[in-house]
């Protein structure tokens, strides 16, 4: 029993990070309605310009987790300008391999500035062990995982306001119903859908740095967590915001589960069959509205 | 049937001869040379049966490495732990990769683009993984060892006899797309790709014909994977983890949704890697530049820019006939 609560908890905790990267493929494809193959490179970009932040400047956590996210943000904005703004007229199937083609540029840029060996990034939050006495027993929580729980929502509540109360966040809604209606009613397209990206990019840049103290950081982090974000976010319905964090969530609590009591060398094996079968039985995901296609 | 133009025919017929008198040009003996261009053959059918998929047929697959995986196995597993004949145990390779190109054909009936895709890629990671974990079958991280050389009647095959082989099996896979895609189902492919909903009401079979094109489409790869398995006489699940992307570039930057465009991708994507040994290291970021710059500036791939400026130059040509 203790063993599960301490599982679950885990499971939480890396599911939250999956949801935040989710939650940034959620919001590209709200607006462009396709995916960002490059989504996981942000993540690992973070986690890079965390480290270096944290460990060459000694700055304090909070304008850590700023400075990577902007940072981030930035990389991001000039590789939309070079690579996406042109193709946004086009078919998406264009864009789509684009930012195939982007995961692999930055994997190599960040080879090159940072090297190819495992960084170690330093506890940076606290990072002790706190008891609960549960029936006979106690349970160990560590309290990075309750402060990656929490970031994760705050950060969720922080999009929910941008998306539901600002203008930009309004324009994104339009932008992603009607391009063409919005663009008549003086919405500017372009600069929606860089603010998407960079939103996107923060998203995935905090969930590295909160990340990289637990595990170590290297060039090749991006490609597989983003793999599994996707999954987390097709899995909760694409384009839906409570969707993506409820697919997170779930995600992370399946394959802790099925790496405890199955098998841990088949851990992603869990994750495939719960996406398949939700598929199956949901073509559209679990919050995602069903298309109706008018002819 | 379709009408192939005289220039086609005598571009195709010179492609042939030069891929046919290529070994000896480059010496029989020379193994370097002549594992490249067996490398373009199956990388060739790879691409081919990868665009008839996303190319024709408009379903995106990340993961059809898998299926070369599958197909190279299949061969390896029932030639050396079960002693088979070379010829049943490709039939064999071919027979699973077909029906479990099927299963992905299910999964392309219910459901569209990016959850496609993600299914995909969810299939290959899991074949990568089960061949990594089920060491008594396929050999685990340490790969495959010891696949037997093609021998026939006690011949045993030189490389370049291989080459010959694996020549005349892409050229049979390029006439079957030819066929295909010029018959009608190749026209049903199409129609699914374009508009659906109207191909469904024009009397279509459409999950039907897309079972069929992703079955044709494993069984492709299945092959590939066999020739591949019988020229490095090593398999491992790393290598076709990478070729999900490496054929995707290729079928990308050759041209999707024509019979050349994967030739010429897989010639040139093909050719990268031996150009850039130095800069191995950064191989995948070279990758992604040509990806980004075919898309931006040649969005119907190289075959595509080819066929717009041969177009160009036919058109001024006309015109300064007709304006003397």
């Amino acid at each position: 029993m203790v063993m599960l609560i301490q599982a679950l908890l885990s499971g939480v905790a890396q599911g939250a990070i999956y949801a935040l990267i989710a939650l940034g493929y959620s919001v590209i494809y709200r607006t462009l309605n396709m995916g960002h193959f490059a989504q996981g490179e942000f993540y690992m970009l973070g986690a890079f310009f965390g480290v270096w932040l944290f460990t060459k400047l000694n700055l304090p956590p909070i304008i850590v987790f700023i400075a990577s996210g902007l940072l981030t943000s930035l990389v991001m904005l000039v590789m939309e300008r070079l690579a996406y703004r042109p193709l946004y007229t086009r078919s998406v199937m264009g864009l789509l391999i684009s930012t195939l083609g982007m995961q692999y540029v930055i994997q190599t840029i960040a080879k090159i500035v940072w090297g190819s060996d495992v960084k170690r990034f330093p506890p940076m939050l606290d990072d002790s062990t706190v008891y609960i006495p549960f029936q006979d027993n106690r349970i160990a929580i560590s309290m990075q995982s309750l402060w990656v729980i929490g970031v994760c929502a705050i950060l969720l509540l922080a999009l929910t306001l941008f998306l539901t109360k600002t203008k930009t966040g309004l324009a994104m809604s339009a932008v992603s119903m009607n391009r063409k209606a919005a663009a008549l009613m003086g919405v500017n397209i372009n600069t929606v859908i860089t603010s998407t990206f960079i939103i996107a990019a923060f998203l995935a840049a905090i969930a590295g740095v909160l990340m990289g103290p637990l595990y170590s950081v290297s060039f090749t982090m991006g490609s597989g967590i983003g793999t599994k974000a996707l999954t987390a976010a097709v899995m909760g319905g694409f384009g839906s915001l409570p969707g993506a964090v409820l697919g997170g969530l779930l995600l992370g609590v399946v394959e802790t589960l099925g790496a405890l009591y199955i098998s841990s060398a088949y851990k992603d094996l869990f994750s495939f069959i719960v996406l398949i079968s939700i598929l199956f039985l949901r073509p559209q995901g679990l919050f995602g509205q069903a298309k109706v296609t008018k002819v | 049937m379709h009408k192939t133009k005289r220039e086609t025919k005598i571009v195709i017929f010179v492609m042939v001869f030069i891929a046919a008198v290529m070994p000896f040009i480059l010496g029989t003996k020379n193994n370097y040379f002549i594992n490249i261009l067996i490398s373009y053959c199956y990388y060739g059918i790879m691409a081919m049966s990868l665009n008839l998929l996303v190319g024709y047929t408009g379903q995106i697959s990340l993961g059809h490495g898998a299926f070369m995986a599958i197909g190279g196995y299949t061969y390896a597993i029932l030639t050396k732990t079960l002693g088979w004949h070379f010829l049943p145990a490709i039939f064999g390779s071919l027979v699973l990769t077909f029906l479990l190109g099927l299963l992905i054909g299910l999964a392309s009936c219910k459901l569209h683009a990016i959850f496609l895709a993600m299914t995909t890629l969810g299939f290959s990671k899991v074949v990568s993984l089960i061949i990594i974990n089920e060491g008594w079958l396929t050999g685990g991280a340490n790969g495959f060892v010891g696949i037997k050389k093609l021998t026939v009647f006690g011949h045993r095959f030189m490389n370049y006899q291989l080459y010959f082989v694996a020549l005349a099996l892409t050229l049979m896979v390029a006439l079957i797309c030819y066929r295909l895609i010029y018959s009608k189902t190749g026209r049903a492919f199409q129609a699914i790709r374009t508009a659906p909903i109207a191909a469904a009401s024009m009397g279509i079979n459409v999950n039907g014909y897309k079972f069929l094109v992703c079955g044709i489409s494993a069984a492709m790869a299945g092959l590939a994977g066999c020739i591949y398995a019988l020229n490095i006489n090593y398999l491992s699940a790393d290598i076709f983890d990478k070729s999900s992307i490496l054929l995707l570039t290729m079928t990308v930057v050759g041209g999707m949704g024509s019979l050349f465009g994967p030739i010429i991708g897989t010639l040139v994507i093909g050719t990268l890697p031996e150009l850039l040994r130095p800069f191995a290291e950064y191989l995948d970021g070279i990758y992604g530049v040509v990806i980004i710059l075919v898309v931006l500036f040649m969005p119907h791939g190289i075959y595509g820019g080819m066929k717009s400026l041969i177009d160009r130059k036919r058109k001024s040509d006309i015109l300064s006939e007709v304006t003397p």
